[in-house]
């Protein structure tokens, strides 16, 4: 029998329905990764696991207890799953220790001593032991995230469900807390994470869902599933992951904005600094020194930066579509001060033009 | 060091305002003069008022009869308490005042700065007010005249002269076998119905009620009250009768049957035509501190009113906010029933004032049940403060945010475990200092169960003031009261807040450390 048994799942809100049949089982050991686009249901399908959401309509036998059943004694069920949030939800009024502490007393029946012991080996475990008397709010994202993960091992769960760990977390706090799910999946625990973050996916868990349509759209291992999706959904969306794109007129542009969210793109793309410094520097003098310039004449024509970080290769290219501009010159001729246009040639070289109005760039590693 | 000037600031603005009050009141300092005999009114005829304010009781309604006779009249006046009225003629907020007869005489007797026009307004009776079609008014009736008219007239001369000793009333020494009867009294009438030194009931009609209830063999208990409260507590069957000098008028006898005892005068009452002769402000001071406190040992109804104010605040604090967490936990059930009746109940309770909540308890809800004043009010308050309490302790319920409700659940706590364990805790030091805040102004708005009987300390002060007619030290030591009251509440939560800090930032773990 599998850990956990899902049977044509079904959950209906008043406006939209983001599960319409979801039918897996889950062994114990296994170690899923629920991806897909937002508003597919991958969240609502871990909710409705620990019945936190109650589900229109099938089966959710976890451990051989139908959660589904009105009768179901919720509390029993929920103490064998540990669960951990985006937004942590640690009890602010409450010391770390003690975060950890309350539950194994209230629930379990533990002496403060026994409780004590517990929660100061799961922190010296994520690495918090130096941090046990300090409150929530005096703590980073990253910290709070561990706090929340040793209080839900304290109770020693046979499943763990992750919803989105690492989507509230400043970029720089994503490793700390990557790294304690990486050592976590050594232990053998069963392990259902729903994430945006594809290398932490990618690198720990053995199976994958990919959740859009109202269900499970696609199933299979990392490689399979991110080397070659089979599924044309899949297939745009595991590209989709790896390119970034911009699209602004000069009436319209924030280039702080942009910069932004390349750098958001970047952190999750490139292990390596200086690939992302070639990107930012890249994208950066050319539209200052090159685009705005050129836009400037024509303030509503739009044009679209994407930045592809490729599939399989590591090449990382840069087209710059300008097709929006009436003037058909080439705007990157001329234009650049001698410094700006020694920065270019540094960080990219540009490759032959393939299309009218566009100029793809290769950027230097 | 900027916080601890600002604090500094807020203390040396309230003694300013304090300081203030003070010498507001100072001027009002009545000249304490002693009583010879009565002065000439500033106003002698009828037409001498035209263009003027003539201020009234509530529940005298006389309008039509002053038009009658002085129809130049410019407005009416209305005030709940003698004592405020004549406060308002000296101080020439109004320029004369209905009284009956032996309320008025008294009253010229005794302060020289007024005087009664020469002409009475009108004649009828004083009578004791019975629900209409009271069975036992005629019984009353009855014995009433079997009291000789040599005894009532010399009752009469008792209580309206000045010699205070001989004015007491005789002891219910009879068996009283023919049970007991609650009498609605006004308590702030002299000569007729009044406070004595010790608070117990004494005047004219007083005497009169216990010399028929002799010939009646029954007991009788007196309920202290406004005037305004004497007719409403007959109508809804809390009292047999009613007393109070009232007046028999014709449209008072649509609502109430009366046995007239004495023949009664409208008149009015005016300031008198020249100035007295005042003291200097530090003696009469003096005469006004004696009068206020020393006299008859009055201080002690100011002890005793604040010893009920604080019974009641605190008492109705207490149940109060047990009231308002059993709310908010059926109100965490969501139960659209529950939701529904606690909604009704909050709203109801917050759209009207705390007086007339209590006004509706007494007369109407415990109409029937003769529950005493100071139990209505301990209820009234606690519905006031629980209504209130809950909705702060709710709001604050809401603003938790959801994922501690979730993460609780998620860890395998029930909902009531959850609740009571993690949502709670955080709840109570959020709203701690609003609902003391609550607490504090709850405390000052004890001050309207005058309004239903109970002698709290602002009623205290109202009493002596209706007594001795010194309006400053009356006011000025329950305002003080009140002041040092709500100081000391307002430390104690500052204490508390610091005590919790201090918690806090000490770090030990309960049960380990």
């Amino acid at each position: 029998m599998s850990l956990i048994e899902i049977k044509n799942l079904r959950k209906e809100y008043l406006d939209v329905t983001p599960l319409e049949n979801v039918s897996v089982n889950i062994e114990e050991g296994d170690i899923v990764s629920i991806i897909g686009p937002s508003g597919t249901g991958k969240s609502t399908l871990l909710r409705c696991i620990n019945r936190l959401e109650t589900p229109t309509s099938g089966s959710i036998i976890v451990d051989g207890v139908n959660v589904c059943d009105p009768d179901a004694d919720l509390p029993a069920v929920r103490r064998k799953m540990g669960m951990v949030f985006q937004a942590f939800n640690l009890f602010p009024h409450k010391m770390v220790v003690e975060n950890i502490m309350m539950p194994q007393q209230t629930l379990l029946g533990r002496s403060p001593a026994e409780a004590y012991e517990e929660a100061m080996e799961q922190l010296r475990l994520v690495g918090l032991e130096a941090k046990s008397r300090r409150y929530p709010n005096e703590l980073s994202g990253g910290q709070k995230q561990r706090v929340a993960i040793a209080r839900a091992l304290a109770m020693h769960p046979k499943i763990m469900l992750f919803d989105e760990p690492t989507s509230a977390l400043d970029p720089e706090m994503v490793s700390e807390v990557i790294s304690v799910m990486r050592e976590l999946a050594g232990t053998g625990l069963t392990m259902l994470i729903v994430t945006h973050e594809m290398r932490l996916a990618q690198e720990i868990s053995n199976r994958i869902f990919f959740m859009d349509k109202g269900g499970i759209y696609e199933e299979g291992t990392p490689e399979q599933i991110f080397e070659n999706p089979q599924k044309e959904r899949t297939r745009n969306f595991i590209f989709r992951i790896r390119s970034w794109e911009y699209a602004f007129t000069y009436n319209t542009r924030d280039i702080y904005e942009m910069m932004a969210s390349l750098t958001h793109f970047c952190t999750r793309q490139f292990k390596d600094s200086k690939a992302m410094r070639n990107c930012q520097l890249a994208v950066e003098e050319l539209t200052t020194s090159c685009l705005l310039p050129a836009a400037e004449k024509e303030p509503d024509a739009t044009v679209r930066l994407i930045l592809n970080a490729g599939e399989k290769t590591r090449d990382v290219k840069l087209f710059v579509d300008y097709s929006g501009l009436k003037t058909p010159d080439d705007p990157f001729k001329g234009s650049a001060d001698e410094i700006s246009t020694a920065i270019m040639d540094r960080v990219m070289d540009r490759l032959e033009d393939t299309r009218e109005g566009m100029a793809v760039y290769q950027i230097k590693k | 060091m900027r916080l601890f000037t600002r604090k500094t600031n807020h203390r040396r603005t309230a003694l300013c305002i304090l300081i203030a009050l003070m010498l507001c009141l100072l001027t009002a300092i009545p000249a304490a003069v002693s009583a010879e005999e009565m002065s000439k009114p500033e106003y002698s005829k009828f037409s001498d008022l035209d263009g003027k304010t003539v201020g009234m009781l509530t529940g005298a309604p006389f309008e039509d009869l002053i038009k009658s006779r002085a129809p130049g009249v410019k407005e009416f006046q209305y005030f709940g308490a003698k004592a405020d009225m004549q406060m308002a003629l000296k101080n020439g907020k109004i320029d004369a005042m209905l009284l009956n007869n032996a309320v008025g005489v008294l009253t010229a007797n005794n302060y020289h700065e007024l005087a009664l026009m020469p002409e009475p307004l009108g004649e009828t009776d004083f009578g004791f007010a019975f629900n209409k079609g009271s069975v036992e008014k005629s019984r009353w009736q009855d014995a009433f005249d079997k009291i000789p008219e040599a005894d009532r007239q010399n009752m009469w001369n008792k209580w309206t002269g000045t010699d205070e000793s001989i004015k007491t009333i005789p002891e219910q020494s009879w068996p009283g076998e023919n049970g007991t009867v609650r009498v609605a009294s006004c308590d702030s009438l002299p000569p007729m119905s009044y406070r004595g030194d010790k608070g117990e009931l004494i005047g004219y009609d007083i005497e009169m009620i216990l010399l028929i209830a002799k010939e009646l063999d029954v007991h009788v208990v007196f309920d202290g009250m406004e005037f305004s409260s004497v007719m409403p507590s007959v109508a809804s069957g809390k009292a047999l009768l009613g007393n109070g000098s009232i007046v028999i008028s014709d449209e008072r006898k649509e609502t109430f049957d009366f046995v007239p005892y004495c023949p009664a005068q409208y008149v009015l009452m005016v300031r008198a035509a020249e100035d007295q002769p005042s003291q200097g402000i530090w003696p009469s001071l003096k005469t006004s501190f004696y009068k206020t406190f020393i006299k008859d040992s009055r201080y002690q109804m100011i002890l005793s009113g604040l010893g009920l104010t604080l019974l009641i605040g605190v008492t109705s604090g207490f149940l109060g906010l047990l009231l308002a967490l059993g709310l908010v936990f059926v109100r965490y059930k969501n139960r659209r029933g529950i939701n529904r009746a606690i909604n009704v109940y909050t709203s109801l309770v917050s759209g009207i004032p705390a007086v007339v909540i209590l006004m509706v308890l007494y007369y109407i809800v415990f109409g029937k049940i003769q529950a005493p004043a100071v139990v209505v009010a301990i209820i009234g308050f606690t519905l006031i403060f629980g209504a209130r309490t809950f909705g702060v302790i709710w709001n604050t319920v809401g603003a938790i945010d959801s994922g501690q409700r979730e993460a609780a659940l998620a860890l395998g706590y029930s909902e009531k475990q959850a609740f009571r364990e993690i949502i709670m805790p955080q709840v109570h030091p959020r709203c701690l200092h609003i609902v003391l805040a609550q607490f504090v102004s709850l405390m000052k708005e004890t001050s309207v169960a005058g309004f239903i009987t109970v002698l709290e300390l602002t009623r205290a002060g109202d009493l002596i003031r209706s007594r001795t007619m010194q309006a400053f030290f009356p006011l000025l030591s329950v305002a003080l009261i009140y002041f040092v009251l709500t100081r000391i509440l307002l430390t104690l939560v500052k204490m508390l807040n610091q005590k919790l800090d201090k918690k806090r930032s000490a770090r030990l773990v309960k049960g380990v450390d």
